[in-house]
Parts: C-alpha cells; sequence; structure tokens
C-alpha cells in the first residue's frame, strides 16, 4: 500500500518534469505553424488557430540577405561532416600513437595534449584565434573545421584510448611479424576494430559541430553565404529588431536546426548516452 | 646482433609515430597554443590594432584590478548565475536519477526525455527562450495570465529577472545531462550493500544517506565540478538570451571578456588590456578549480 503511494508520486513528479521538458519545444513547433500576428495577439493555445506552412516556405526560399536556409543547411552539412571525418581520422590515430606505440617524448607529447584540452578557454580566446586564422587565410568554413577538429575534446580522446586497451596487443605483433608497417597496423587492423567507439565519436562531434554557434559566427561574419543554421536562426532575432520580431520565421528556421539533431538523438540515444558518461565518470 | 635489429625496429618505429601523431600536434599547437601565447604576450603591451605595438609591464593588470568595476560586476553576475542555478540543477538531477535508477516502467523514455535538451545547441535554446519569456504576449506571460489575470512582464529589461530567465533556461538545457552522471553513478554501487542494510533493519531514507550518497561521493565530486565550470563559463546562452542587457547587468565573465576584443569599453578595443583580463579570467577559473578540489577532497575520498 504504502509502495504503489510512493510510486504514484514518483510517476507526478516524473511526469510534472517531463512537461517542463517538453514546454518549450512544444511551443516552439506550435509557433512556427502560426501566423505572425496570431504570435503576436499572444494566447498560450497549442494549437494555432489558423494552420499555416508559410513560414516554412518563406525561410526555406527568401531566408535573409538573399541567402535561403538551403544554403545555411548544405554549409552546416559541410561543416559537419567534414568536423565527423577529421575528428575521427585525429583522434584515432593519435589515440593509436599514445596507447600502442613506443616514441620518445610520447609522455610529454601526452601531457601537452592533456592540459592544453583541458585549458581550453573557449570565448574568451576566441579573438586571437581569429587572428590566427585570418593571417592564414582560413576565416571560413574549412577554418570551423579545422578548429573543430584539433580543439576535440580530451574526452574523446580517453575513450578511444580505453577502447582500444581492450583490443589483444598479440593482433599488432603477429601483424609486424608479417611485415605489416605501423601506419599498416593501424589502418588495417586497430581502425578497422575500433569503429564501434568511432561511431560513438562521430556522432558526439558531429552533434557538438552542429550545434556550434560563436566559433562559425565569428569566423563567418561578413560573410552571409557562409553562415551555419544556427548563425543564421540567431542573426534572424537580432535583425528583427525594428518593429515587430518575426517570431513565426525564428521557430520555423528553429525547427531546421533542431529536427535534425533531435531524429539522430531519437535512433542513436544508446550511442549519446555512452559516449557523455564513458568519457567522464572514469577521469 | 639481436639489439642492433632492435634498434633498428624502434627507430622506424619512432619515424612511423612522430609522422603519425604530428597531424594531431600541429593542428593542436596552431588552434590551441598559439591563441593562448598571443593572449600571454599581449598581455603586457599596450595596442590599438593599429599604430605602434608600446611595452607597458604590469599595467594592463593594475587596470584591471583598479579600474574594471564592469569586469568584477560581470565576475559577480557569473557567480550568482552559477550557483543559483546549480542549487537547483543538481538536486534536481539527483532526485530523478535515484528515481529512474530503480526499475520503473517507462524508466528509458524518462531517460531519453530528460536528456534530449542537452542534445539542442545551447544557441538556438537561446532562441527559443527569448520566445517563450517575450514581453507582453510571450508564452510564459499569457501562461501567468491564465492564473493570476495579470501579465505583461517584461523579463529582459530587469536584471533580477532576465538573470532568472538565464538560469531557467540553463536548468532546462542540463538537468538531464547531470541526471545521466549520477545514474551511471548509481548502478556501479553493489547491491550487497542495501541487502545487507536491509538484513540490518535499516530503514529507506537511512540507506539514501549512509550508503547511496557516500558511495556516490567521487561522482557527485565530478559532476559539481563539471557543471560548476561549465556555468562559470557561460556565453552562448548570454549573448543570445540577453547579450548582457539591461545596461551590462548580465554581462558574465565569457561576454565580458570576448566582448572586450572586438568593442572595448570606451570606444577602440585595447588588445593588451583585453588579454590582461583573459589572463585574469583563466586564473579566477583555476582557483575555483583548485579550491573546489581541496575542499572535497574527503568526500571523493570516502568511496
Amino acid at each position: 500500500m504504502k509502495r504503489k503511494k510512493w510510486n504514484i508520486l514518483v510517476y507526478l513528479f516524473l511526469g510534472i518534469i517531463a512537461v517542463f521538458t517538453l514546454i518549450p519545444l512544444l511551443y516552439t513547433l506550435s509557433a512556427s505553424f502560426k501566423t505572425n500576428p496570431e504570435i503576436a495577439a499572444g494566447g498560450a493555445h497549442l494549437i494555432p488557430k489558423e494552420f499555416t506552412l508559410d513560414n516554412y516556405k518563406q525561410v526555406w526560399s527568401v531566408g535573409q540577405e538573399g541567402h535561403t536556409f538551403w544554403t545555411f543547411t548544405k554549409n552546416s552539412i559541410f561543416v559537419s561532416l567534414l568536423t565527423v571525418v577529421g575528428t575521427v581520422i585525429v583522434t584515432s590515430m593519435s589515440a593509436y600513437c599514445f596507447q600502442r606505440r613506443h616514441f620518445p617524448g610520447k609522455k610529454l607529447l601526452y601531457n601537452i595534449f592533456l592540459a592544453t584540452m583541458f585549458i581550453g578557454a573557449g570565448a574568451i580566446t576566441m579573438f586571437p584565434l581569429m587572428q590566427i586564422t585570418s593571417s592564414l587565410q582560413l576565416n571560413n568554413l574549412i577554418g570551423v573545421v579545422l578548429v573543430q577538429v584539433f580543439s576535440t575534446s580530451a574526452a574523446n580522446l580517453f575513450l578511444t584510448m580505453g577502447y582500444m586497451k581492450t583490443i589483444s596487443v598479440e593482433l599488432d605483433q603477429a601483424a609486424l611479424i608479417d611485415g605489416c608497417s605501423y601506419f599498416g597496423i593501424f589502418w588495417r587492423i586497430i581502425l578497422p576494430l575500433c569503429k564501434p567507439i568511432l561511431a560513438t565519436v562521430s556522432l558526439m562531434s558531429f552533434q557538438g559541430s552542429w550545434n556550434n554557434y560563436l566559433l562559425p559566427n565569428i569566423m563567418t561574419s561578413m560573410k552571409p553565404a557562409m553562415q551555419t543554421l544556427v548563425v543564421a536562426i540567431v542573426k534572424l532575432k537580432s535583425s528583427g529588431g525594428a518593429g515587430a520580431t518575426q517570431y513565426n520565421l525564428m521557430m520555423a528556421g528553429t525547427m531546421f536546426a533542431v529536427l535534425p539533431i533531435l531524429t539522430i538523438y531519437i535512433f542513436m540515444n544508446q550511442y549519446f548516452v555512452e559516449g557523455v558518461t564513458a568519457g567522464a565518470v572514469k577521469g | 646482433m639481436p639489439s642492433k635489429r632492435k634498434k633498428r625496429l624502434s627507430m622506424t618505429e619512432t619515424v612511423q609515430s612522430y609522422a603519425m601523431i604530428s597531424v594531431g600536434v600541429i593542428g593542436l599547437f596552431i588552434f590551441v597554443v598559439l591563441p593562448l601565447l598571443w593572449v600571454l604576450r599581449y598581455c603586457l603591451f599596450s595596442y590599438k590594432g593599429f599604430g605602434e605595438i608600446r611595452f607597458v609591464g604590469f599595467d594592463n593588470f593594475v587596470r584591471v584590478f583598479q579600474r574594471s568595476p564592469k569586469f568584477w560586476l560581470s565576475v559577480r553576475t557569473t557567480f550568482v548565475f552559477a550557483v543559483g542555478k546549480l542549487c537547483v540543477e543538481l538536486p534536481l538531477a539527483l532526485v530523478l536519477a535515484c528515481m529512474l535508477a530503480k526499475k520503473l516502467k517507462g524508466r528509458t523514455f524518462f531517460r531519453s526525455l530528460f536528456f534530449m535538451p542537452s542534445m539542442l545547441s545551447v544557441a538556438v535554446i537561446g532562441v527559443i527562450f527569448s520566445y517563450m519569456f517575450s514581453s507582453y504576449n510571450g508564452v510564459v506571460n499569457e501562461i501567468i495570465k491564465l492564473i493570476n489575470g495579470v501579465g505583461g512582464i517584461k523579463f529582459f529589461s530587469k536584471a533580477s529577472t532576465a538573470l532568472m530567465v538565464l538560469m531557467i533556461a540553463s536548468v532546462w538545457q542540463n538537468f538531464g545531462f547531470n541526471m545521466l552522471f549520477f545514474m551511471t553513478g548509481l548502478q556501479s554501487i553493489p547491491e550487497d550493500l542495501y541487502e545487507a542494510a536491509r538484513i540490518d533493519g535499516a530503514t529507506e531514507r537511512q540507506q539514501f544517506f549512509k550508503i547511496t550518497i557516500p558511495m556516490l561521493g567521487p561522482v557527485i565530486q565530478m559532476v559539481v565540478l563539471n557543471a560548476l565550470l561549465g556555468s562559470l563559463k557561460v556565453t552562448d546562452l548570454v549573448l543570445v538570451l540577453t547579450d548582457g542587457n539591461p545596461l551590462g547587468q548580465t554581462e558574465t565573465i565569457m561576454t565580458y571578456v570576448y566582448k572586450q576584443f572586438f568593442t572595448g569599453s570606451s570606444g577602440a578595443p585595447d588588445y593588451g588590456y583585453a588579454s590582461a583580463l583573459v589572463v585574469v579570467s583563466a586564473v579566477i577559473l583555476g582557483i575555483v578549480t583548485v579550491i573546489y578540489l581541496t575542499s572535497t577532497k574527503k568526500g571523493s575520498e570516502i568511496y
């Protein structure tokens, strides 16, 4: 009896938090189908009185400053996919060297890697970073990719190294005897065997890159054609300054940025959960 | 003969390893280390982006400590924000984790749902919450109106309410993330401990405070540190949601220092002064980490 009462309370609490979690998303979805006058008129109703797809059409075809959301979506996909490829290559190769190979100065390099990855100051070194990238002619989408790849979190490195530890060293030795080079061992043996963990790393870096705001914003400022989705959406917010803010367009744009990542999350959520927890709890 | 062979082998190993690791090392140097060196160099100079680069010694630091009330206001705001939201976020995360760590119908569903906001872009969350909390006819205002008849709160024109919206948005985004860590920690506590306690006649409450919390010590320590540093570094959310307004009262350390490079406090930015701010901010974060780790050492050792 007491158990049952307790269970009801637990579900009530979980339910309240579930509503708290869903409300902002549901209202975003709802506003993306409302007309701007309806949004401006207010009201807490979720179902639009006048259901319209115009917001999506407008955002998709007209966009802003002559560039449509199709362009921004392409930019986001381009940046995110290249970031994934780069991160997987750099992370797996560094992890392989640190976990498997012996060479002078390994410990020192490893410590430098860890230190800088933890120090990574984020927004406050954004300006120096911009100075450096623009002197290298890299203040464009490729620059965004490179920065994202090389300032990748220590968690990725730990995660991959931890997984590599479970792969038998005898495989390496057998390959070595058969005349495989050290790079060959990595390429033909370790990399294929690390696929599961690299899937997690890929998802995490895709999500990070797709969602990134400040870096692509800075690197592509003055270049509206290079904006990513997130940057373009935030621009919609600030450009609406005079007169009525165009919440309908903002919310439709938001759906473009949110839906892909939520879809991936729904189908792959186990990988995300693994990636987030495994990387940190051990440390 | 064997020793010579071994040496030659390790030579090729060294060469190949360096070739492979060099990609990561060079990238790290250019994109992570170089910006830090840039800051360390300029913090002793005065440079406005044009004209001469003048050596000024520690003048920039003197200015940070004696003539930068706005920076210290942002430091204060950041700590209020971090402590305020963590007081809600972490207990909430822990309670949910305890509920979901047990066998419960719909457990995976709730876990996935609560973790979902952490998947979204912080900037996009800023956009969503600026819509939710917009003045006059925002959703939250309309809901308040339904409850007590009067809405029309201008959330973003008062520092206290603007900061509150920032906290709510941040809690909304992060509680599920922390919950996940607590859940992993809870699942690693051996079931025999509870069994033994039950046999000895311990109540659920006693079990929670005498077993769960102490056993969770190291996980709690790590989660709190992560969450604390993450909150002190809050950037995108503030830039999108309030942009430091009203009157720079919701400016946080990261946003304030970041903006110093672009606009400066009085017209033109001074890269030297801004660099000094970066150094001081990094030191503040470092000190917080050290103080936190030394003062919680005992808690993490119980395990």
